[in-house]
């Protein structure tokens, strides 16, 4: 059921005051100093990288300390060429996703046309959900016309990938995909409530955790976002666990046999990076 | 490239100025388009009525995917709200979406002022007053909005801020 709620910008956020226990001057100077050594070494990678064998991964691990992960990576290089590294700043699934799709528009253009189509859709269905207009609506407007630029043309392939790297632009895009993220497990709360724990409602997690920027997604915003933008992702898991054939993998959603994912990433404890399979 | 002001803050400060939050005005500085001048005035139904309370807001370089800085300036006596006039509100920290713009921060703001909470306190020594003996803490925060807030207002009457006021009897002074 969807609950149609009147969209009012002359409303306060739904607040509550933030934070458990106050923290002294002290607590909060060493934590804003961890916060800022975390943000620069997490800038040090490109928001999405380049495209790069795969096999690089394997340089990440040795038999000594990480003898699963290799032997895992290992696994996955009889079957992905290449992978894109993507900046871990809490976007990165939204940024993979953005990353893989931008390689299909570059490709694809009836794939991209339906993409327009679908992006052009998502701001009324916002309004109607509630979302607070404009603000909403300007990302929505900035993605479809980002779109459309690269219909035109209007822009080379190398531009349109430092776009993808420059904060202000990328950003914004992964923005629109957490409003319409955020928007398709709202119009779907019914199915989605049993998957959210501390009592919180559907909407109230979406706030919490999909519209904040810097926030990972799991599973749940995973789910939203393929959905909302009718693709199929593939994710390869590579973790500790010992798994059949050495690692598993989800297709979400659940896709037909002979349907390939148009997406594949990797997933290792904590974050996203984009991978490509052989081609065969 | 020097930094021009993005599409969204003009658009913002022009619907500000269109379209006021009653009892509150925010007027850009005349030098810095990211710095808000800002007044709210305390609720009726609050220990701040009576009073104008001017803030500082600035939008950072990274707005609107960080949250605009707010600050009070009048010293005001609330246990979310700490001497150096910081504000303990979840939107202005995790939970700050991009959906989100200055209009919702001062409305919450404004929401926080009417529903002071001393469970989740900034200014603990303000809180635990709140918690031990709320009818003495409301009167501490009435003498506070007194002794500071109404020099803010005799102030912005003054300089003739276009404050934009719920239409109260604040303006009587």
């Amino acid at each position: 059921m969807v609950q149609e709620k009147s969209s009012d910008e002359n409303q306060p956020a739904s607040v509550s005051v933030a934070g458990p226990a106050p923290l002294n001057e002290e607590e909060i100077q060493l934590q804003d100093q961890q916060l800022r050594q975390i943000e620069n070494e997490q800038k040090k990678v490109p928001l999405v990288g380049e495209k790069i064998p795969f096999t690089t991964l394997l340089s990440e691990y040795d038999v000594a300390n990480a003898e699963t992960f290799l032997s895992k990576a290992t696994e996955l290089a009889e079957v992905y060429e290449h992978m894109r590294y993507i900046r871990g700043d809490g976007n990165c699934f939204y940024r993979a996703v953005l990353a893989g799709l931008f390689d299909i528009w570059l490709q694809d253009r009836p794939r991209l046309q339906q993409y327009i189509g679908i992006a052009k859709a998502w701001p009324e269905e916002l309004k109607r959900l509630g979302f607070p207009d404009w603000t909403c609506t300007d990302f929505c407007e900035f993605f479809v016309d980002f779109l459309v630029d690269v219909e035109a043309g209007a822009k080379d392939e190398e531009t349109l990938w430092e776009h993808l790297n420059a904060d202000s632009c990328a950003n914004y895009l992964v923005m629109f995909f957490r409003l319409i993220t955020s928007a398709f497990l709202k119009k779907n709360a019914d199915a989605y409530a049993p998957f959210i724990d501390d009592g919180l409602t559907v909407a109230q997690y979406c706030e919490n955790e999909v519209e904040p920027m810097w926030k990972d997604a799991d599973h749940l915003a995973v789910a939203g976002l393929v959905q909302a933008l009718d693709t199929r992702i593939r994710i390869e898991y590579m973790d500790r666990t010992v798994a059949p054939n050495g690692g598993w993998h989800y297709d979400i959603p659940n896709f037909a046999e002979g349907q390939g994912p148009e997406i594949t990433l990797l997933y290792r404890p904590g974050h996203y990076d984009l991978i490509y399979k052989k081609q065969e | 490239m020097a930094s021009s002001l993005p599409r969204r803050i003009l658009k913002e400060t022009q619907r500000l100025a269109a379209d006021p939050v009653p009892g509150i005005s925010a007027n850009a500085d005349e030098s810095n388009a990211r710095y808000f001048h800002v007044m709210i005035a305390g609720p009726e139904d609050s220990p701040f009525a009576g009073g104008v309370f001017k803030l500082e807001l600035f939008l950072p370089e990274e707005y609107p995917m960080a949250a605009p800085k707010v600050r009070f300036m009048t010293k005001i006596y609330h246990p979310n709200i700490d001497k150096l006039g910081r504000i303990c509100l979840d939107i202005l920290k995790d939970k700050w979406s991009p959906a989100l713009q200055i209009r919702t921060v001062l409305l919450s703001i404004q929401a926080l002022l009417s529903a002071p909470n001393p469970e989740d306190p900034l200014a603990t020594d303000v809180a635990e007053q709140w918690k031990a003996n709320e009818a003495e803490a409301i009167k501490t925060a009435k003498q506070w909005t007194l002794a500071y807030a109404r020099k803010s207002l005799k102030k912005a009457l003054l300089h003739q801020h276009c404050l934009v006021l719920a239409p109260t009897k604040i303006i009587e002074t």
